[in-house]
Formats: structure tokens, C-alpha cells, sequence
């Protein structure tokens, strides 16, 4: 499985340039702007967001809360 | 490349790379908006219609509330997932379905949009035939064996004739059936609210319960789990454009788990006053004359709407899981369509359809929300997820994991409810099927990632570079 793994790491840039040098233009467009934009994902700083907190869950743990004890309440 | 050809390749593009920083648009009050236009829906009015003909109006609410609500919480966290690297769904799940395997379930994800398609065109037809009837036109157009049929297939022309425009002539239709969908559900509540009376209808006997309470509550909340369980394919294509990942979580709970029971809520009050399912049949018991032909008029407005949506949905997804098809070919797979629209068979199923799709994606949940948290912890390579022969590949493109998990997956569902013959097992009759199932399914994967089926990819230091986002 592993050796697979390393073959198919090895095809990667081919897979890639191969459309990129498309010449059919909305892929060739396609493919080279997926590049910059895994570039820039790379590079982390440019694309990153704000990461959960466990407070974001918060309000939803509540509501589920609210409709669990109102499930028991209709069903006792 | 014209006018209608240049939107097209945008919206395919869009959909195909990764979020760039200007692309993140939504806040959290703009993703619930966006959301609920999609999630307030003729499968919600219809699923209240079934909880309704089975349950009273207080175990209906708990139902609908407990069904929708904690599939969502268990689905939601992969939202993450998409709003971190800014992906769709079917590129995302490559990771943990193999290149193959997301494709596979893109295949999944056409039949259960073609069914969603054929379920508001065919309650749009019904809706129409009702009105021609009430028109006194001839019985080929009135007749619900042969009218709905014929309204809901040449609605479904319409549908694609607008579709295959672009995005420009569709923002143009659904501008007018969004708010007039709205107007039906809220115009419904307070017509059975206000003019029945909250206690009466509190007191209505269900229609067609089964034999015990706790049979029917349990039918119901798989129903309404189906439809929570539903969402999954749809997360990821708005959750991406997030501004942050604690946004998309609460705006996904929120509009999906939440706010789409009102249509839930509304489909069962009525059901319970009109005494059917069918949102044709509720119009003049509960409207009166003209403000049933009104309500059927704008029943079916809304739900071409939701047609031109989905197929519009389906068509641009398809383009960008195989972006070298033309846009026709995208657009004629939502032709078998049709099919399911020339009698009433599939539309009278919709019960057995949502419990066959609510075990599908509650399995599928499972190994999503598995492998992206519990296996690869959140470690993921995004260039691999565009490199079709990149580190998910896999076994042949299809991850041995997820095979197997679907298999047992199956099994468990299926020995806790038959969703086609309606047979459950004692324990459904305390869990439902579909939320048990997604445990097994979330253990069963991370069993058999971790000690079963181990690939580079899924051990704590794979070898191949894999970018961790801070």
C-alpha cells in the first residue's frame, strides 16, 4: 500500500501540468489558478481563518439541551 | 464564450478551487439566510405531513425538533472541514472516500437531488390539478392520475428551460418563489393557529397512527432524522465561503437543524387539522375557497423554485467534479427526472425514500466526521485532495475503510428497520435506526483506518507532506 502511495506522489506534478498545459482554455485557466490557490493555502498566513472555540458550540449544546428535556417532556 | 457560457464557467470555478480570502463573503447572519432559503422546503412541508398523520401536535413537535435538530449536531463539525480550506464537498471527501469513492457518492448525492427535484414538481402538479379542478376543467387536466403528471412534467420543462439559462435567469425566479414560499409556510401557520385555535388543534387525533404511541413516534423521528441527515452533501457548498469556522458550525446547526423545522412545524399543524399528508389536500380544509387556489398557486410557484435551484445545484456540482463535461451533458442528468414524475408512485414512497437516504448519509456522516477529526486530525494535504492520483487513492481510488463501514453500516440499519417494508425491530422502537447506525459507522471507520485497512496517509506522521492549518 505504502510503495503505491510513493508512486502515485511521484505522478503528481505530471497530473498537474498536464492541465495546465491544457489546450482546451477553461481548464488550462482552471488549473493554474487551483495551483496559486494551493500555493497560497500552503502558505497558510495568506488564506487562514479563524479557528473554533468551544464557546462557538455553546448556543447550540443549549438549544440541544431545551429540545431533549422537551422530548422527554412530551413523551412521559 | 457567451454571455450565459462565461457565468456558467464562473460558478463552476468557484465551486471547483479553494476559497480565496475574498471569496469568504459570509458572516454568520448571511450563511443562516442563505441556508434557510434552501432548507424551508417542500421535503420539510412534506416530512411534518407524515409526523402529523402519525403523531399529535405536542409529540410531533418533539419529533420534528429532536429529529432535525441532533443529526445535525452530530454532522455540523465537518463544516470545519470545509470553511478551514475553503472546499466543496465532493473534493473534501475525497479525503476520507478515495478520488473514486467521493465520486461515487456524488452519484448518491444526483439520486437523492433527482428525488428531492421529483418531489416538489410532483407536489406542484398535485397543487395544480387541485386548481383545475376547482376551475372545472376537463378531468385529463383535473384528474390527479392523469393531471399532476402532466402539470408536474411540464413544469419540470419550464424548470429546465430556466435552469439552462445561468445563473442570471434563475436569480430572476427564485427572487420572486423564495418570498412566496414564505408567505405559504407563514400564511398556513397562522391561518391553523389563528383561525382554528392553538388548543383545538393541541387536541387533534393524528389519522393514520400506528398501533402503539411509541411505533409511531419512533416512524416519525426516523423520518424527520432523514431529513437532518440529508443536509450532509449540501454543507459543504456554502459553509466554505465562511469568514470563520465557528460561523459555519453555528450557522449550519442553526438553519439546518433549526429554523427548517418551521416548514416541518407547518406541514404537521396542518396535517393534523386537514387530516392528510399532502400539502394539495390542505389548501381549501384550511384556507377556504379563493385562499386555497391562492395557496396552491403559490405552492407550486415555490416549489418550481426549488426545482430550478436543485437542478441548477446538481448540474454545477457535476461540472465540478468532472470539469472537462460540457455544461449540456451537466444539465441532462437531471433529465431522469421525468421518470419518477409520470404517476404518483415515487412521490407516494417519499417515507421509504427519506429512511433509505436518512441511513445512507447517516453512514457516510459517520466516516466523514471519523476520518477528518478521530483519524487524520484534521491534518489534511489539500493538494492531494486535487491531485485525483495523489495520497487518497487509496485502494483503486476507493478507501477499503469506508467500504467496509457502509457494509456494516447497512446491516445495522437494515436489522433495525426495513425502510421499505416498514418492519422494525425493539430496539427502533427506543432509538430510531438512523442515529445508532451513524455510531456504528463512526467507530466501525476509525476501527478500521487505525487497525484494519492502515494506509500512510492515515498513520500520525504520514511521510507524505501534509500542511497542518494553524
Amino acid at each position: 500500500m505504502i510503495a503505491k502511495e510513493g508512486e502515485a506522489i511521484l505522478n503528481k506534478e505530471n497530473q498537474f501540468q498536464q492541465n495546465i498545459n491544457s489546450e482546451d482554455p477553461f481548464i488550462k485557466n482552471l488549473y493554474s489558478d487551483l495551483n496559486e490557490r494551493i500555493n497560497a493555502y500552503e502558505q497558510e498566513d495568506a488564506v487562514k481563518i479563524d479557528k473554533m472555540k468551544w464557546s462557538d458550540a455553546t448556543g447550540s449544546i443549549f438549544f440541544m439541551i431545551l429540545i431533549i428535556a422537551y422530548l422527554i417532556y412530551s413523551l412521559v | 464564450m457567451s454571455k450565459q457560457n462565461s457565468s456558467i464557467s464562473k460558478d463552476v470555478a468557484f465551486g471547483f478551487l479553494p476559497a480565496s480570502k475574498n471569496d469568504r463573503i459570509f458572516n454568520l447572519r448571511d450563511l443562516i439566510l442563505v441556508q434557510v432559503v434552501i432548507g424551508l422546503s417542500s421535503f420539510g412541508l412534506l416530512t411534518g405531513g407524515y409526523t402529523g398523520t402519525m403523531l399529535d401536535a405536542k409529540q410531533s413537535l418533539a419529533a420534528i425538533l429532536f429529529g432535525n435538530a441532533f443529526p445535525m449536531l452530530l454532522i455540523v463539525p465537518i463544516t470545519l472541514y470545509f470553511a478551514r480550506y475553503g472546499i466543496d464537498t465532493f473534493v473534501g471527501f475525497r479525503s476520507s472516500l478515495g478520488y473514486l469513492g467521493s465520486n461515487i457518492f456524488f452519484f448518491v448525492f444526483l439520486i437523492l437531488t433527482l428525488g428531492y427535484i421529483s418531489i416538489a414538481l410532483f407536489m406542484s402538479g398535485q397543487a395544480l390539478a387541485e386548481a383545475a379542478n376547482w376551475l372545472g376543467m376537463p378531468a385529463i387536466f383535473s384528474s390527479q392520475a392523469t393531471g399532476a403528471p402532466f402539470f408536474s412534467i411540464l413544469l419540470f420543462i419550464c424548470a429546465f428551460l430556466v435552469t439552462v439559462r445561468g445563473p442570471v435567469a434563475i436569480q430572476k425566479y427564485t427572487a420572486v418563489a423564495v418570498p412566496v414560499f414564505m408567505i405559504l409556510m407563514f400564511g398556513l401557520l397562522a391561518i391553523v393557529l389563528f383561525g382554528q385555535g392553538f388548543t383545538k388543534v393541541a387536541h387533534i387525533l393524528p389519522s393514520e397512527p400506528f398501533e402503539t404511541t411509541s411505533r409511531s413516534f419512533a416512524t416519525a423521528l426516523e423520518l424527520n432524522v432523514g431529513l437532518g441527515f440529508s443536509w450532509l452533501p449540501y454543507l459543504g457548498q456554502y459553509s466554505r465561503l465562511s469568514k470563520t469556522e465557528g460561523g459555519a458550525f453555528k450557522a449550519g446547526f442553526y438553519s439546518y437543524g433549526i429554523i427548517v423545522c418551521i416548514a416541518a412545524l407547518v406541514g404537521a399543524l396542518a396535517a393534523l387539522v386537514a387530516g392528510s399528508l399532502n400539502p394539495s389536500d390542505w389548501m381549501f380544509s384550511i384556507a377556504g375557497s379563493w385562499g386555497g387556489f391562492i395557496g396552491l398557486i403559490l405552492l407550486s410557484v415555490g416549489n418550481v423554485g426549488a426545482a430550478i435551484f436543485l437542478m441548477y445545484s446538481q448540474a454545477v456540482s457535476f461540472k465540478t467534479v468532472f470539469p472537462k463535461k460540457s455544461w449540456m451533458i451537466a444539465m441532462g442528468t437531471t433529465v431522469p427526472t421525468i421518470f419518477l414524475l409520470l404517476s404518483s408512485t415515487f412521490y407516494d414512497a417519499f417515507g421509504s425514500f427519506i429512511a433509505v437516504i436518512s441511513f445512507i448519509m447517516a453512514v457516510l456522516g459517520g466516516i466523514v466526521v471519523a476520518d477528518y477529526f478521530f483519524v487524520k486530525r484534521q491534518r489534511i494535504s489539500i493538494r492531494d485532495l486535487y491531485d485525483t492520483q495523489g495520497s487518497y487513492t487509496y485502494w483503486k481510488g476507493i478507501n477499503p475503510s469506508a467500504v467496509l463501514t457502509v457494509v456494516i453500516g447497512t446491516i445495522v440499519y437494515w436489522a433495525l428497520y426495513n425502510p421499505l417494508t416498514f418492519e422494525a425491530s425493539d430496539f427502533f422502537l427506543h432509538t430510531a435506526a438512523g442515529i445508532p447506525t451513524y455510531f456504528v459507522a463512526l467507530v466501525t471507520y476509525y476501527v478500521s483506518s487505525k487497525y484494519i485497512f492502515r494506509y500512510e496517509v492515515d498513520m500520525e506522521r504520514p511521510s507524505v507532506e501534509l500542511k497542518e492549518a494553524k
